[in-house]
């Protein structure tokens, strides 16, 4: 692999190496999720006594016992609601962080660098030690029980890593564009708009992924804000099935998190192509 | 707000002042850059004030007091940081198990998703189905089912120990040994590279591919290639992963408290700092004393930051202060 | 509250002025709508009463309670119960969490920290409720009720009756040819039976797991029940430590010596359990397991081979660990709690009530969380139930004839000296540190715990 880390490689028998060595390293790596995926097929009292990943039959049982809770609620209604709560933080973080990032990288404020300060110190304390306190915020405004708090912090960039992540990338743009720009008379909001959106698309792209799988992953925010397991996420429910003081559906939960994996993977599929075009696409050349 | 001592250690530091663009031409530009600037903070500004602000206050108050969450907080000054450095030796020993681990799993960490970045930067068939499947380990996040796959690979029954046997070494189970415990997590740390791969891989789409035909024609090898162009373009990204990477990996969590079950075991191997931290505030009600604690990390973080931010100028070139 | 508002609005609005007709209309279509809750309300005969329950546990116990809440709320007309369950991961982060924002649901089952709930006043101390008959425990055994108690005082009633036990695997002792033990049988039968299957299996399976198996997380009550079959506590009324160093070197040296004849497993394989789905009995490399009986159903579920529940061994008669007590007792870790600031406490000891003993709910709820309090309710499910829990019930009713009612709670740090007893039999079991070593550490960061 290390070999292979040659940006170009021209002769064709080394590019069959490599697809030999990428796959090769690829069943390496997902051997525990190919077992896990294997488990899901499995009759529970298997999983744990039979060490064979593979499963002697495909037994869907797992998948259609999980997808339904016992108690009526499906997975349908996870999905619905970690869909919508990672819409809105999506669609927060690229808002508020992008804003930010613009004002950090480019212009010249009063008492830049403490507020720069203070962002990067807002990534560096635990969160166990400001959860009580928050908690008691969003209690006050009635938010408890609903996705208000799991996105509206969202749309004022709470997510410094966000911010962080922009405003390095837009330090690494040409400043003679915006340069250009404000001889033709842009101000600072149409050049953030015109030419630095645009050239930015790889690190929103970024931001989405991210922010999507974080939200879609984060379990400690949805398990305090939320009550109800109508309003229950995925995450929420992948956990309804592990119980240390009673019964655990092991294979309910693994056939669960295989199928959790998808969305995130067929996002990532889709939005990965859009990070190579990004910047190609614009036409920035040096 | 200057409650910590990382805003005052980073202020002395070169903010991109040098790189800003200055609106020259004033034309339609009837705002200050004071102006401009705050209106664009204007959310992250909102933000800070209403739900971070507060919270850190509160939780620096805190740290000098004892507090078990449900009665009202008992003044104390400064004990729980005395306490921490002179009492207590699982504080001290989860001190020293996450050094080890930031200090491992980091490089480790970026090294590979570097690699990989670079190879799936390439133009090959079949390149998203790669970058989704090198990424399918990342996507797991902190997953529960990790605890239990981790103890399909690393346990006795496990494929390394049975692939160690193969070559005549006899198997054990790395996941429940206190010497080898924090190497699963290492590893497991090192497994999901994807976040910093893709970051790599967004920063290697910026360089102009000019460059490169350039130092083709004047006979470069890949190698001289990677290291004279691919290197110190890169440098703002691998800057970032770094900062990311080693902010995160000090308050790395969900991976030992999936993997040991909420302990830390066995025998405090994997006893992280904000495992012990939150043990103490949530398991223990002692949230003055893990106030404390996340101060002091804080502090720790913030030191570290600031010493990259001060190496930075020596070694991360960005555009925009190139010329 | 919200007609009243709008009706203030109304009176204002006609004082002002006699308004245009589009604004009349307007109001008045306003007022309505904000009626309309009331109106509903009011349909119902009752005020409208909206409380919140919590739980942790799996799909079943959460059907089988949401089907009793349902049953309750028809029983209770204008009553709402909001559900709050899931699994036992954050459960109680969330709950101290709410507790601390003055959000905590009515009615609970609690965890961890039950003593500090307690000691700060959070939780409805009951007596006042079953002196005055409102919650009616007359079917439930005394003695369990009393090692409930909290300086003297009730605030939880078990929803559900369990205990620390041994399952064993039927199918392995009949093969090793050793006979089953019974549910008097004491240390040292313990040890000759797991020797005996020891010897008489292949090397890698072993005749019990290790005392501190993770899983069971409780490795501070079997200690405790060797401590109380001794007539002692395991800690004094003002929370400090209530043995000694030699009973405690005991403790270690016998299962120490265990281990090291290869009886009990390695360290490696102990600390590689994350829960009991990952413990021996299931993995069969042992044939007997310590943990708390609640799980009867689901371990057997997960096992390969019939199970059966005993009590646990005492010291009666026995060379190791002697004691002339029974010192097992009832330690159900599913009770149910009332907020002593929730806004309905008398609905909420009717639930407490309901749960005990309306036959009704008992049928839906057979033992999805133990055997049941009362005696009555525990012989009308009896016969619904599967062979290990028929198991269990036997071995409940052995400890509540048994048990010494004595018992001193856990101080607030209680759940910290339970992990520092896993840590040092870990210290031991990996070699790390002697147990005279161990002992003295023990003792050490015990008082830094408890200080």
């Amino acid at each position: 692999m290390v070999t292979a880390a040659r940006p170009r490689t021209k002769k064709p028998n080394y590019r069959w190496m490599l697809h030999a060595g990428l796959i090769a390293g690829a069943v390496l790596m997902l051997y525990p999720l190919l077992w896990m995926i294997g488990s899901s097929f499995k009759p529970e009292g298997q999983i744990f006594s039979d060490l064979n990943p593979i499963p002697t039959s495909l037994d869907f049982s797992n998948y259609i016992k999980g997808w339904t809770l016992g108690t009526g609620v499906s997975f349908t209604t996870f999905y619905l609601n970690s869909f919508m709560i990672c819409a809105g933080a999506i669609v927060g973080n690229l808002f508020s962080c992008s804003l930010a990032a613009y004002a950090f990288a480019r212009i010249n404020f009063k008492f830049k660098p403490v507020l720069f300060a203070l962002m990067l110190g807002t990534l560096m304390l635990p969160f166990h030690v400001i959860v009580v306190p928050q908690y008691i915020i969003f209690n006050t405004l009635g938010w408890t029980n609903s996705f208000l708090p799991l996105i509206v912090p969202k749309f004022f960039a709470v997510d410094a890593f966000f911010i962080f992540l922009m405003v390095q990338f837009i330090r690494g743009i040409p400043v003679e564009l915006e340069q250009a720009a404000m001889v033709d008379g842009c101000n600072r909001g149409q050049t953030f708009l015109l030419i630095i959106l645009p050239l930015l698309t790889p690190a929103l792209v970024t931001t989405t992924i991210f922010t999507f799988i974080w939200t879609y992953n984060d379990f400690f925010g949805q398990l305090l804000y939320l009550n109800n397991e109508r309003k229950y996420t995925v995450a929420l429910g992948l956990r309804q099935f592990l119980d240390a003081s009673g019964q655990s559906s092991w294979g309910a939960m693994f056939a669960m998190t295989t199928l959790s994996l998808l969305p995130v993977f067929v996002i990532f599929l889709f939005f990965q192509k859009r990070l190579v075009d990004g910047i190609a696409t614009t036409g920035l050349k040096g | 707000m200057t409650l910590s001592p990382t805003p005052t250690s980073i202020e002395a530091l070169p903010q991109p002042t040098t790189s800003s663009v200055k609106a020259r031409p004033r034309g339609r530009n009837i705002l200050s850059d004071n102006a401009w600037g705050y209106l664009f903070l204007a959310p992250w500004i909102i933000g800070m004030v209403f739900f971070m602000a507060g919270p850190t206050l509160v939780s620096f108050y805190l740290s000098f007091t004892s507090f078990n969450l449900l009665e009202p907080p008992e003044w104390i000054a400064a004990k729980n940081y005395v306490r921490l450095f002179t009492q207590d030796g699982r504080y001290l020993n989860a001190l020293r198990v996450t050094f080890t681990y930031v200090a491992l799993a980091v490089p480790l960490n970026l090294a590979f998703a570097l690699a990989l970045a670079m190879v799936l930067n390439a133009k090959i068939k079949g390149l998203g189905i790669y970058r989704a499947t090198y990424y399918i380990p990342s996507l797991l996040g902190g997953s529960v089912a990790i605890a239990i796959l981790w103890r399909q690979v690393f346990g006795f029954d496990g494929i390394v120990s049975q692939a160690l046997a193969v070559f005549g070494i006899e198997g054990s189970s790395w996941v429940s040994s206190p010497s080898q415990a924090l190497w699963t997590l290492i590893i497991l740390h090192v497994w999901q590279f994807g976040s910093p791969m893709i970051i790599f891989l967004a920063g290697l789409k910026q360089i102009p591919v000019e460059l490169y035909e350039a130092a083709s024609v004047d006979g470069a090898g890949p190698w001289r290639k990677f290291w004279m162009i691919t290197v110190p373009m890169l440098t703002p990204v691998i800057f970032f992963n770094l900062i990311l990477q080693i902010i995160n990996s000090f308050q790395a969590f969900t991976p030992a408290f999936i993997v040991s079950g909420g302990s830390g075991g066995p025998l405090d191997s994997t006893l992280f700092y904000t495992l012990y931290l939150y043990l103490q505030g949530f398991a223990n009600f002692r949230m003055g004393y893990a106030s404390a604690m996340a101060w002091v990390l804080l502090v720790i973080i913030g030191v570290l930051t600031a010493l990259a931010f001060l190496s930075s100028r020596y070694w991360v070139h960005y555009d925009d202060s190139a010329k | 509250m919200s007609a009243g508002l709008c009706a203030s609005e109304e009176t204002i609005v006609t004082k002002i002025e006699p308004g245009t007709l589009s604004r009349r209309t307007l109001l008045m279509g306003a007022t309505a709508l904000a009626g309309l809750p009331l109106l509903s309300s009011l349909a119902h005969g009752q005020d409208k009463i909206d409380m919140r329950i919590a739980w942790w546990g799996s799909d079943d116990r959460h059907q089988k309670t949401l089907k009793m809440i349902d049953l309750f709320e028809a029983e209770h007309p204008g009553l709402t119960m909001e559900s709050q369950y899931g699994g036992l991961i954050g459960y109680q982060d969330k709950l101290s969490t709410e507790f601390a924002g003055g959000n905590a649901p009515d009615i609970m089952q609690v965890s961890d920290s039950r003593e500090a709930l307690i000691k700060s006043g959070r939780l409805l101390e009951l007596d006042e409720y079953i002196n005055s008959g409102e919650l009616d425990l007359s079917d439930a055994n005394k003695s369990v009720l009393e090692t409930l108690k909290v300086d003297g005082k009730l605030y939880s009633i078990p929803w559900g009756l369990a205990s620390g036990c041994y399952f064993i695997d039927t199918k392995v002792f009949a093969d090793s040819k050793v006979e089953e033990p019974g549910l008097d049988w004491n240390w040292d039968g313990f040890a000759e039976k797991a020797k005996a299957i020891a010897d008489a299996t292949p090397d890698g399976v072993y005749g019990s797991a290790d005392i501190w198996a993770p899983a069971g997380t409780r490795s501070f009550y079997p200690f405790e029940f060797f401590l109380r079959g001794r007539g002692k506590t395991a800690y004094t009324p003002d929370g400090k430590l209530n043995f000694t160093a030699d009973e405690l070197t005991e403790w270690f040296t016998f299962w120490d010596e265990l281990r090291k004849a290869g009886v009990v497993p390695p360290a490696e394989i102990t600390a590689l359990e994350t829960g009991f789905e990952t413990s021996p009995i299931v993995t069969g490399r042992a044939a007997m397991y310590p943990i708390n009986s609640s799980i009867a159903s689901s371990l057997q579920a997960l096992a390969p081979n019939p199970l059966k529940v005993l009590s646990f061994p005492s010291g009666i008669g026995s060379t190791a660990l002697s004691g002339d007590k029974y010192g097992a007792f009832i330690n159900s870790s599913m009770q149910v709690y009332v907020n002593a600031a929730s806004e309905h406490k008398d609905v909420a000891i009717q639930f407490l009530n309901f749960v005990t003993n309306s036959p009704d709910a008992a049928k839906i709820h057979l033992m999805a969380r133990g055997v049941p309090l009362s005696s009555k309710i525990a012989a009308l499910v009896s016969p619904d139930v599967s062979p290990i829990e028929q198991s269990m019930v036997d071995m409940i009713q052995y400890v509540q004839e048994h048990a010494v009612p004595e018992v001193v709670s856990w101080p607030v740090q209680g759940g910290q000296i339970q992990d520092l007893m896993q840590r040092s039999h870990q210290e031991i079991a990996f070699g790390q540190s002697d147990i005279a070593g161990t002992v003295s550490k023990f003792f050490d960061e015990a008082e830094f715990i408890l200080e």
